[in-house]
Protein backbone atom coordinates (compact mmCIF):
# COMPACT_ATOMS: atom_id res chain seq x y z
CA UNK A 1 0.00 0.00 0.00
CA UNK A 2 1.39 3.37 -0.98
CA UNK A 3 1.62 6.16 1.57
CA UNK A 4 -0.75 8.26 -0.53
CA UNK A 5 -3.38 5.55 -0.37
CA UNK A 6 -3.09 5.10 3.35
CA UNK A 7 -3.07 8.72 4.41
CA UNK A 8 -4.20 10.86 1.54
CA UNK A 9 -3.58 14.28 3.04
CA UNK A 10 -0.76 16.69 2.58
CA UNK A 11 -1.30 18.45 5.85
CA UNK A 12 0.50 15.92 8.03
CA UNK A 13 3.24 15.50 5.44
CA UNK A 14 3.89 19.24 5.33
CA UNK A 15 3.77 19.50 9.09
CA UNK A 16 6.34 16.79 9.64
CA UNK A 17 8.52 18.05 6.81
CA UNK A 18 8.71 21.45 8.48
CA UNK A 19 9.47 20.07 11.92
CA UNK A 20 13.10 20.47 13.00
CA UNK A 21 15.16 17.27 13.15
CA UNK A 22 15.86 16.02 16.67
CA UNK A 23 19.59 15.92 17.21
CA UNK A 24 21.66 14.73 20.16
CA UNK A 25 24.46 16.86 21.64
CA UNK A 26 27.43 17.97 19.52
CA UNK A 27 29.82 15.59 21.29
CA UNK A 28 27.55 12.57 20.78
CA UNK A 29 29.70 10.81 18.15
CA UNK A 30 32.85 11.58 20.15
CA UNK A 31 31.37 10.11 23.32
CA UNK A 32 30.30 6.93 21.54
CA UNK A 33 33.72 6.49 19.94
CA UNK A 34 35.44 7.15 23.27
CA UNK A 35 33.50 4.31 24.86
CA UNK A 36 34.17 2.04 21.90
CA UNK A 37 37.90 2.71 21.94
CA UNK A 38 38.05 1.58 25.57
CA UNK A 39 37.16 -1.93 24.37
CA UNK A 40 37.31 -1.98 20.59
CA UNK A 41 36.78 -5.73 20.16
CA UNK A 42 33.79 -6.63 18.09
CA UNK A 43 32.09 -9.80 19.28
CA UNK A 44 33.55 -12.66 17.27
CA UNK A 45 31.49 -14.09 14.46
CA UNK A 46 29.88 -17.28 15.65
CA UNK A 47 29.31 -19.42 12.63
CA UNK A 48 27.63 -22.78 13.00
CA UNK A 49 29.96 -25.62 12.24
CA UNK A 50 28.79 -27.81 9.41
CA UNK A 51 30.59 -31.01 8.60
CA UNK A 52 29.60 -30.34 5.03
CA UNK A 53 28.02 -27.33 3.39
CA UNK A 54 24.25 -27.65 3.18
CA UNK A 55 24.31 -26.97 -0.53
CA UNK A 56 26.76 -29.79 -1.21
CA UNK A 57 24.52 -32.57 0.15
CA UNK A 58 22.42 -32.73 -3.00
CA UNK A 59 25.53 -33.11 -5.18
CA UNK A 60 26.95 -35.80 -2.90
CA UNK A 61 23.71 -37.80 -3.02
CA UNK A 62 23.51 -37.39 -6.80
CA UNK A 63 27.13 -38.56 -7.13
CA UNK A 64 26.57 -41.63 -4.94
CA UNK A 65 23.38 -42.62 -6.77
CA UNK A 66 25.13 -42.25 -10.14
CA UNK A 67 28.13 -44.24 -8.87
CA UNK A 68 25.97 -47.12 -7.60
CA UNK A 69 23.98 -47.08 -10.84
CA UNK A 70 27.10 -47.28 -12.99
CA UNK A 71 28.81 -49.89 -10.84
CA UNK A 72 25.81 -52.19 -10.80
CA UNK A 73 25.02 -51.73 -14.50
CA UNK A 74 26.24 -53.82 -17.39
CA UNK A 75 27.63 -50.84 -19.25
CA UNK A 76 30.87 -51.89 -20.98
CA UNK A 77 33.06 -49.10 -19.60
CA UNK A 78 31.91 -49.79 -16.03
CA UNK A 79 34.12 -52.89 -15.96
CA UNK A 80 37.14 -50.61 -15.80
CA UNK A 81 35.96 -48.80 -12.68
CA UNK A 82 38.20 -49.89 -9.80
CA UNK A 83 36.36 -51.59 -6.98
CA UNK A 84 33.34 -52.66 -9.05
CA UNK A 85 33.85 -56.33 -8.38
CA UNK A 86 34.35 -55.74 -4.68
CA UNK A 87 31.18 -53.71 -4.52
CA UNK A 88 29.04 -56.27 -6.31
CA UNK A 89 30.39 -59.08 -4.13
CA UNK A 90 30.26 -57.37 -0.74
CA UNK A 91 28.46 -54.06 -0.76
CA UNK A 92 25.28 -54.95 -2.66
CA UNK A 93 24.48 -58.13 -0.66
CA UNK A 94 24.97 -56.12 2.52
CA UNK A 95 22.49 -53.50 1.32
CA UNK A 96 20.05 -56.17 0.16
CA UNK A 97 20.13 -57.90 3.53
CA UNK A 98 19.74 -54.55 5.29
CA UNK A 99 16.48 -53.79 3.48
CA UNK A 100 15.24 -57.38 3.20
CA UNK A 101 12.96 -56.89 6.19
CA UNK A 102 11.32 -53.83 4.67
CA UNK A 103 10.96 -55.19 1.15
CA UNK A 104 7.89 -57.42 1.61
CA UNK A 105 6.34 -54.82 3.86
CA UNK A 106 6.68 -52.08 1.25
CA UNK A 107 6.04 -54.04 -1.94
CA UNK A 108 3.10 -56.06 -0.64
CA UNK A 109 1.23 -53.12 0.80
CA UNK A 110 -0.26 -50.59 -1.61
CA UNK A 111 -1.05 -48.32 1.36
CA UNK A 112 2.67 -47.81 1.82
CA UNK A 113 3.77 -48.17 -1.78
CA UNK A 114 1.49 -45.50 -3.29
CA UNK A 115 2.23 -42.71 -0.73
CA UNK A 116 5.94 -43.62 -0.91
CA UNK A 117 5.90 -43.18 -4.69
CA UNK A 118 4.03 -39.87 -4.37
CA UNK A 119 6.52 -38.62 -1.77
CA UNK A 120 9.47 -39.72 -3.90
CA UNK A 121 8.06 -38.06 -7.02
CA UNK A 122 7.25 -34.89 -5.08
CA UNK A 123 10.73 -34.74 -3.56
CA UNK A 124 12.27 -35.22 -6.98
CA UNK A 125 10.22 -32.37 -8.45
CA UNK A 126 10.98 -30.08 -5.48
CA UNK A 127 14.68 -30.87 -5.78
CA UNK A 128 14.58 -30.15 -9.50
CA UNK A 129 12.76 -26.88 -8.88
CA UNK A 130 15.32 -25.93 -6.23
CA UNK A 131 18.24 -26.45 -8.59
CA UNK A 132 16.69 -24.91 -11.67
CA UNK A 133 15.07 -21.85 -10.09
CA UNK A 134 17.38 -20.84 -7.28
CA UNK A 135 16.49 -17.63 -5.49
CA UNK A 136 19.26 -14.99 -5.43
CA UNK A 137 21.14 -14.66 -2.16
CA UNK A 138 20.02 -11.77 0.05
CA UNK A 139 23.43 -11.34 1.60
CA UNK A 140 24.32 -8.80 -1.06
CA UNK A 141 21.43 -6.50 -0.27
CA UNK A 142 22.55 -2.91 -0.07
CA UNK A 143 21.77 -0.52 2.70
CA UNK A 144 20.51 2.96 2.26
CA UNK B 1 28.26 15.58 4.83
CA UNK B 2 28.02 12.80 2.25
CA UNK B 3 28.15 9.25 3.52
CA UNK B 4 29.09 6.01 1.83
CA UNK B 5 26.94 2.92 1.78
CA UNK B 6 26.55 1.40 5.26
CA UNK B 7 28.04 -1.89 4.07
CA UNK B 8 31.33 -0.17 3.19
CA UNK B 9 31.70 1.09 6.74
CA UNK B 10 30.67 -2.26 8.21
CA UNK B 11 33.29 -4.11 6.18
CA UNK B 12 35.94 -1.62 7.30
CA UNK B 13 34.96 -1.91 10.97
CA UNK B 14 34.93 -5.69 10.84
CA UNK B 15 38.37 -5.69 9.28
CA UNK B 16 39.74 -3.65 12.17
CA UNK B 17 39.21 0.00 11.18
CA UNK B 18 37.35 1.13 14.31
CA UNK B 19 37.29 4.78 13.18
CA UNK B 20 34.93 3.86 10.31
CA UNK B 21 32.25 3.32 12.92
CA UNK B 22 32.24 7.05 13.65
CA UNK B 23 30.74 7.62 10.20
CA UNK B 24 27.98 5.13 10.91
CA UNK B 25 27.24 6.91 14.19
CA UNK B 26 27.21 10.31 12.50
CA UNK B 27 24.96 9.02 9.74
CA UNK B 28 22.31 7.43 11.94
CA UNK B 29 22.53 9.33 15.24
CA UNK B 30 19.63 11.69 14.51
CA UNK B 31 17.08 9.03 13.75
CA UNK B 32 18.25 6.76 16.56
CA UNK B 33 17.98 9.74 18.91
CA UNK B 34 14.53 10.65 17.54
CA UNK B 35 13.22 7.10 17.99
CA UNK B 36 14.46 6.91 21.55
CA UNK B 37 13.34 10.44 22.41
CA UNK B 38 9.82 9.81 21.12
CA UNK B 39 9.52 6.86 23.49
CA UNK B 40 11.34 8.01 26.63
CA UNK B 41 10.32 11.67 26.31
CA UNK B 42 13.43 12.99 28.04
CA UNK B 43 16.45 14.34 26.18
CA UNK B 44 19.07 13.28 28.74
CA UNK B 45 17.76 9.74 28.96
CA UNK B 46 17.42 9.61 25.18
CA UNK B 47 21.04 10.65 24.70
CA UNK B 48 22.30 8.07 27.18
CA UNK B 49 20.19 5.28 25.68
CA UNK B 50 21.21 6.25 22.14
CA UNK B 51 24.88 5.99 23.11
CA UNK B 52 24.23 2.54 24.56
CA UNK B 53 22.44 1.57 21.35
CA UNK B 54 25.48 2.44 19.23
CA UNK B 55 27.77 0.65 21.66
CA UNK B 56 25.61 -2.46 21.60
CA UNK B 57 25.33 -2.33 17.81
CA UNK B 58 29.13 -2.08 17.55
CA UNK B 59 29.68 -5.05 19.82
CA UNK B 60 27.13 -7.12 17.89
CA UNK B 61 28.15 -5.93 14.44
CA UNK B 62 29.52 -9.33 13.49
CA UNK B 63 26.12 -10.88 14.13
CA UNK B 64 24.41 -8.50 11.70
CA UNK B 65 23.48 -10.87 8.90
CA UNK B 66 22.60 -8.22 6.30
CA UNK B 67 19.20 -9.81 5.74
CA UNK B 68 17.73 -6.38 6.35
CA UNK B 69 19.13 -2.87 6.01
CA UNK B 70 21.67 -1.87 8.65
CA UNK B 71 19.51 1.13 9.52
CA UNK B 72 16.47 -1.07 10.18
CA UNK B 73 18.56 -3.39 12.34
CA UNK B 74 19.97 -0.43 14.28
CA UNK B 75 16.57 1.24 14.73
CA UNK B 76 15.15 -2.00 16.04
CA UNK B 77 17.90 -2.11 18.70
CA UNK B 78 17.06 1.51 19.54
CA UNK B 79 13.34 0.81 19.71
CA UNK B 80 13.81 -2.21 21.98
CA UNK B 81 16.26 -0.37 24.25
CA UNK B 82 13.89 2.58 24.63
CA UNK B 83 10.86 0.40 25.26
CA UNK B 84 12.75 -1.63 27.83
CA UNK B 85 13.90 1.55 29.61
CA UNK B 86 10.37 2.96 29.57
CA UNK B 87 8.94 -0.23 31.07
CA UNK B 88 11.55 -0.12 33.81
CA UNK B 89 10.63 3.42 34.72
CA UNK B 90 6.94 2.66 34.38
CA UNK B 91 6.31 5.99 32.81
CA UNK B 92 2.64 6.80 32.73
CA UNK B 93 1.46 7.46 29.27
CA UNK B 94 -1.20 10.04 28.62
CA UNK B 95 -3.24 8.20 26.08
CA UNK B 96 -6.10 9.69 24.24
CA UNK B 97 -9.11 7.63 25.12
CA UNK B 98 -10.66 5.71 22.31
CA UNK B 99 -14.01 7.08 23.37
CA UNK B 100 -12.92 10.41 21.90
CA UNK B 101 -12.74 8.74 18.53
CA UNK B 102 -15.68 8.73 16.18
CA UNK B 103 -17.65 11.40 17.96
CA UNK B 104 -17.24 13.71 15.01
CA UNK B 105 -17.88 13.36 11.33
CA UNK B 106 -15.01 13.75 8.90
CA UNK B 107 -16.80 16.73 7.34
CA UNK B 108 -17.03 18.51 10.67
CA UNK B 109 -13.34 17.97 11.36
CA UNK B 110 -12.36 19.17 7.89
CA UNK B 111 -14.58 22.24 8.18
CA UNK B 112 -13.08 23.22 11.55
CA UNK B 113 -9.58 22.54 10.27
CA UNK B 114 -9.94 24.78 7.25
CA UNK B 115 -11.24 27.66 9.31
CA UNK B 116 -7.84 27.92 10.97
CA UNK B 117 -4.80 29.53 9.44
CA UNK B 118 -1.64 27.53 8.81
CA UNK B 119 0.18 28.61 12.00
CA UNK B 120 -2.75 27.79 14.28
CA UNK B 121 -3.14 24.40 12.68
CA UNK B 122 0.55 23.70 13.29
CA UNK B 123 0.29 24.71 16.94
CA UNK B 124 -2.78 22.58 17.50
CA UNK B 125 -1.24 19.59 15.75
CA UNK B 126 1.85 19.89 17.93
CA UNK B 127 -0.35 19.85 21.03
CA UNK B 128 -2.31 16.87 19.73
CA UNK B 129 0.91 14.97 18.96
CA UNK B 130 2.13 15.47 22.52
CA UNK B 131 -1.02 13.81 23.79
CA UNK B 132 -0.45 10.68 21.75
CA UNK B 133 1.04 7.62 23.45
CA UNK B 134 4.82 7.53 22.86
CA UNK B 135 4.71 4.53 20.57
CA UNK B 136 1.98 6.07 18.42
CA UNK B 137 3.97 9.28 18.22
CA UNK B 138 6.99 7.31 17.07
CA UNK B 139 5.04 5.41 14.41
CA UNK B 140 3.63 8.52 12.83
CA UNK B 141 6.99 10.31 13.01
CA UNK B 142 8.77 7.41 11.32
CA UNK B 143 6.12 7.29 8.63
CA UNK B 144 5.84 10.99 7.83
CA UNK B 145 9.02 12.66 9.01
CA UNK B 146 11.52 9.97 8.10
CA UNK B 147 9.43 8.48 5.32
CA UNK B 148 10.21 5.01 6.61
CA UNK B 149 8.34 2.35 4.66
CA UNK B 150 5.61 0.32 6.32
CA UNK B 151 7.70 -2.83 5.89
CA UNK B 152 10.63 -1.22 7.71
CA UNK B 153 8.38 0.14 10.48
CA UNK B 154 7.05 -3.37 10.87
CA UNK B 155 10.58 -4.73 11.22
CA UNK B 156 11.67 -2.02 13.65
CA UNK B 157 8.67 -2.31 15.96
CA UNK B 158 8.01 -6.03 15.60
CA UNK B 159 4.40 -5.32 14.60
CA UNK B 160 2.91 -7.03 11.57
CA UNK B 161 2.59 -5.01 8.38
CA UNK B 162 -1.20 -5.04 8.59
CA UNK B 163 -1.05 -3.99 12.23
CA UNK B 164 1.19 -1.03 11.32
CA UNK B 165 -1.30 0.04 8.64
CA UNK B 166 -4.23 -0.20 11.02
CA UNK B 167 -2.34 1.63 13.75
CA UNK B 168 -1.31 4.46 11.42
CA UNK B 169 -4.88 4.84 10.30
CA UNK B 170 -6.13 4.98 13.87
CA UNK B 171 -3.37 7.38 14.95
CA UNK B 172 -4.21 9.79 12.16
CA UNK B 173 -7.85 9.62 13.10
CA UNK B 174 -7.02 10.15 16.77
CA UNK B 175 -4.90 13.15 15.83
CA UNK B 176 -7.67 14.81 13.88
CA UNK B 177 -10.25 14.09 16.53
CA UNK B 178 -7.98 15.51 19.17
CA UNK B 179 -7.26 18.57 17.05
CA UNK B 180 -10.97 19.10 16.60
CA UNK B 181 -11.42 18.93 20.39
CA UNK B 182 -8.68 21.50 20.90
CA UNK B 183 -10.17 23.82 18.27
CA UNK B 184 -13.57 23.64 19.93
CA UNK B 185 -12.11 24.35 23.37
CA UNK B 186 -10.32 27.41 22.03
Amino acid sequence: MEKEDLLPDDFLKDFFRNQPVETPGDDFTGNVMEQILKSPEVAPVRKPIYLLLKSSWAYIILFLVTLVFIMTSDLPFSDYIPGKEFMIKNFLPAIKSMFSGFKPLVIDSKFIMIPAMVILAGSFLMGLDHFLFRKPSISHQTTR
Amino acid sequence: MRFLDDNDYIVRVLSGDVSAYASLVAKHKNLVFTIVLKIVNNREDAEEISQDVFLKAYQSLSTFERKSKFSTWLYRIAYNAAISKTRKKKVEMVAIEDSVISNYSTDEINRNMHELDEDDRQIILEKALKRLPEEDNLLITLFYKNETSIDDISEITGLSVSNVKVKLHRIRKKLYEEMNELIKRN
